[in-house]
């Protein structure tokens, strides 16, 4: 059976000393048909190459992003890669829309935990509102926008929430391959 | 030199070649291996070579040089650190051996006064055996090693004090002197200032007459003439402790404290490391050759007895002496078989004993066969050990040096314009940098700044290795010259194939070669700032900076590709020229590309996204 190519793409600064972002990478890249492109490392000068960019993203039929939340977006190097590579002429424009039809599935975390992502808590909404631009994006560009996974108080929560997330990442990622999830 | 000499030679190196590997490679150690030799040529073997003390005498400068070794590797503020466990360790050593066997010898019928004086010469250990293998494992910056040498260097000091004694225990006995031996042992005012003197003679050598000779002789580039120096000061500063009446080890040992922080250890280290190996080898075999076996075939029982009745004694004090000093478990059983045996100052104590008639001739010969025996019994001792005991205890017995000392250990060759700026920068995140250069007008510079970069040619595999090859992660290549680059890189593949190499590259081509010999981290050296220099000429052409700053980004990917890429190609010069010509066509192609992309304003598009624009409003409403 064929699968589907799924690009895993990781956007954390530092992983190596990232405790959440680290075990979910990990939990990714092991899953058959997944591509993972780690951006901070492929581009450690920031220096966002589109023409290759393009050339990786065509063959994938889902976009899988790992973040960190950083000041209600993602960390900058993703923006710089989505500035540099979806481009007018390719992304969008009158006759090319190469990326309709993919899936765009975001996967954060965050340090705070759930309760302060509500409409009391000190973020003021909850986190999915503010990736409105995310949404929007996928929208503009054709793709299908998949329900984002969220993972909170990154640091804190214990190694059983770390490890039952990655599973459910892991599961997630094979299930858009449209591999066989082994009834899990 | 007579023909016997050069026939003796011969056979001495024969039974080296022939036995020493042997024994190394069926896990004994080399030690047991050169005993072996001289117990297969000497007078009870084969009696090939007859004259064992006349070796010994030249062979125990092996010692001498050993100690001078281990002297360069100790900083005088560490020896200053040790003082505690120097004094502890070695003084509760000394004294409870001394008093445990000269109880037992007592209690066996001997006068106390002869027992005392056994008990003193066996209270010894070998430093030949016990730091010999302490090196061997790299282990001499570890707490074992540095216990095994502060027990040592007291046992050491102490020669000095007994060998004065011995004519007055012997006074005391009522012995007739068979020799008549000075006794004038009263330390008397002119003597302490002769010890003073010789002590401050020598630090003030060390510092403003060895120091400038070594820059100079250093700044001829004659080897021969630095490794004479090198025997030299060895030489010299055992003279002038004998001189004063102090054992010529402990001055060799002085003389390489003083020199630890100089420059040119390493290169002191690997000059010497040869004669000191060949030295102690010899030494090793007058041992073997020693052991008397009319002796031991006449009371085997007796031999038998004695020996194990020594090691034991000798082990059950050191493990409780690393008891009270609250050594790990492993570590302590270690020191206690490293340090089991009787030494070589055994043999000198009792040689001087029975001139002196306070020890009678018949015991000492039985004794001298027990400590070679002793000495003999050690590589199995630490074989067992390593097969049996270490398993058991779970425990690595000794971290290794690298561990210790936090690892990330990095060697840089040639600290130059391109080195400087490569070891600034790792030394700033903490990484521990050990810099070779072989131009002492640069030492001297650097040293004028606190840096402190030691002299030697990265091209010797000696040097690299005293440099820490074995147990560093990474060396930086940074010399000047191509060939030279190239020369060391395949050195070190060859002889360190864990290594990381980080080398400078000259050009192109010079890189492929490096990635020809399995480097991986190379920089061609004025690639990057001919770069640098094109992005700020453009920028004063008018360019905005970050524009700049992309273009020739896009330019230096494309040019590392190609790199890689021509790899395959380089011995194909027309296909190589080919390739290279057809690159910089596409990579013009890519920066034009590059350019139009983000130059391109959303204008281009502007009705095309202005339809967009509507249709998702439309959507969305």
């Amino acid at each position: 059976m064929m699968t589907n190519p799924v690009l895993f793409v990781l956007a954390h600064p530092d992983l190596t000393s990232s405790r959440a972002n680290k075990a979910l990478a990990a939990a990714g890249t092991g899953v058959p048909g997944v591509t993972t492109l780690d951006l901070y490392s492929e581009y450690p000068d920031l220096f966002v190459d589109g023409f290759a960019e393009k050339r990786r993203i065509a063959p994938a039929c889902a976009i899988v992003i790992q973040m960190p939340i950083f000041w209600y977006g993602g960390p900058g190097l993703l923006k710089e890669w989505m500035d540099r590579t979806f481009t007018a002429g390719w992304a969008y424009g009158p006759d090319d829309r190469k990326v309709a039809g993919k899936s765009l599935l975001l996967s954060m975390t965050t340090a705070s935990d759930s309760g302060a992502w509500s409409p009391t808590g000190i973020h003021g909404a909850p986190v999915i509102e503010y990736m409105k631009p995310f949404q929007q994006f996928a929208a503009f560009c054709g793709m299908t926008w998949l329900e984002p996974l969220v993972f909170y108080a990154a640091r804190t929560a214990s190694k059983a929430a770390l490890d039952a997330h990655a599973k459910t990442l892991a599961a997630r990622l094979a299930e858009l391959t449209g591999e066989q999830t082994n009834g899990q | 030199m007579g023909n016997s000499t050069l026939l003796a030679i011969f056979v001495l190196l024969v039974a080296t070649v022939a036995l020493v590997p042997l024994a190394k490679a069926a896990g004994l150690g080399t030690v047991l291996g050169y005993l072996g030799a001289g117990v297969l040529v000497g007078p009870y073997g084969l009696r090939l070579v007859s004259d064992s003390d006349t070796i010994r005498n030249v062979a125990e400068f092996g010692v001498v040089m050993m100690l001078f070794l281990i002297g360069l590797e100790l900083q005088p503020r560490e020896l200053w650190r040790m003082r505690r466990s120097i004094m502890g360790l070695g003084l509760t050593q000394l004294l409870f051996t001394t008093a445990v066997i000269g109880v037992v010898l007592f209690f066996t019928g001997m006068r106390w006064q002869e027992a005392l004086v056994v008990g003193l010469a066996l209270s010894m250990s070998s430093t030949a055996i016990a730091m010999q293998t302490v090196a061997q494992r790299a282990m001499t910056k570890t707490r074992t090693g540095r216990a095994s040498l502060a027990i040592l260097l007291v046992q050491d000091v102490s020669v000095i004090p007994i060998l004065a004694a011995i004519p007055i225990l012997a006074i005391m006995q009522g012995a007739a002197p068979v020799d008549q031996v000075a006794v004038s042992t009263n330390v008397d005012w002119q003597t302490a200032v002769e010890i003073v003197g010789a002590f401050a003679l020598t630090i003030a050598a060390g510092r403003y007459l060895i120091r400038p000779i070594m820059r100079f002789v250093a700044a001829t580039g004659l080897r021969e003439a630095f490794t004479a120096l090198g025997l030299g000061i060895v030489i010299g500063a055992a003279l002038l402790m004998q001189w004063i009446g102090l054992s010529p080890a402990l001055g060799a040992f002085m003389g390489g404290v003083l020199l630890a922080d100089s420059e040119y250890r390493h290169e002191l280290q690997s000059d010497l490391e040869p004669f000191k190996g060949l030295l102690l080898g010899l030494f090793f075999i007058s041992v073997g050759m020693s052991i008397a076996f009319s002796i031991v075939v006449a009371q085997p029982l007796m031999v038998i007895a004695l020996v194990v009745a020594l090691v034991t004694i000798k082990i059950i004090v050191l493990f409780g002496i690393g008891t009270i000093f609250r050594m790990q478990l492993a570590d302590r059983l270690l020191l206690a078989l490293l340090l089991s045996q009787a030494g070589e100052f055994a043999f000198v104590i009792l040689q001087f004993a029975r001139t002196s008639g306070s020890v009678t001739g018949q015991d000492v010969e039985l004794l001298t066969v027990v400590v070679a025996l002793s000495m003999a019994l050690t590589p199995f001792l630490i074989y067992a050990f390593d097969r049996l005991m270490s398993p058991l205890l779970h425990t690595k017995p000794e971290a290794s040096p690298a561990e210790i000392d936090g690892g990330h250990k990095v060697i840089v060759l040639g600290y130059g314009r391109f080195g400087q700026i490569v070891t600034r920068l790792l030394r700033a995140q903490g990484f521990e940098m050990t810099l070779i250069d072989d131009d002492p007008s640069q030492i001297r510079l650097m040293k004028r700044f606190g840096v402190k970069v030691f002299y030697g040619d990265g091209q010797r595999l000696d040097i690299l290795r005293a440099a820490g090859a074995d147990e560093a992660e990474m060396i930086i290549i940074a010399v000047a010259g191509g060939d030279r680059i190239t020369l060391i890189a395949e050195m070190i593949r060859r002889q360190f194939p864990h290594l990381k190499v980080a080398a400078r590259a000259i050009d192109r081509r010079h890189a492929q070669d490096l990635m020809a010999l399995g480097v991986v981290v190379i920089e061609r050296e004025t690639f990057k700032s001919a770069l640098q220099l094109g992005v700020k000429a453009l920028v004063a052409l008018g360019y905005a900076p970050h524009q700049a700053q992309r273009v020739a980004h896009a330019f230096e990917r494309h040019d590392n590709k190609l790199l890689e890429d021509s790899f395959v190609l380089r011995d194909d010069q027309d296909a190589y020229i080919g390739f290279i010509r057809e690159s910089s066509e596409m990579l013009d192609a890519v920066m034009e590309a590059d350019r139009q992309q983000t130059g391109q304003s959303e204008a281009d598009w502007s009705s095309a996204i202005g339809d967009i624009d509507k249709e998702a409003r439309a959507r969305s409403e």
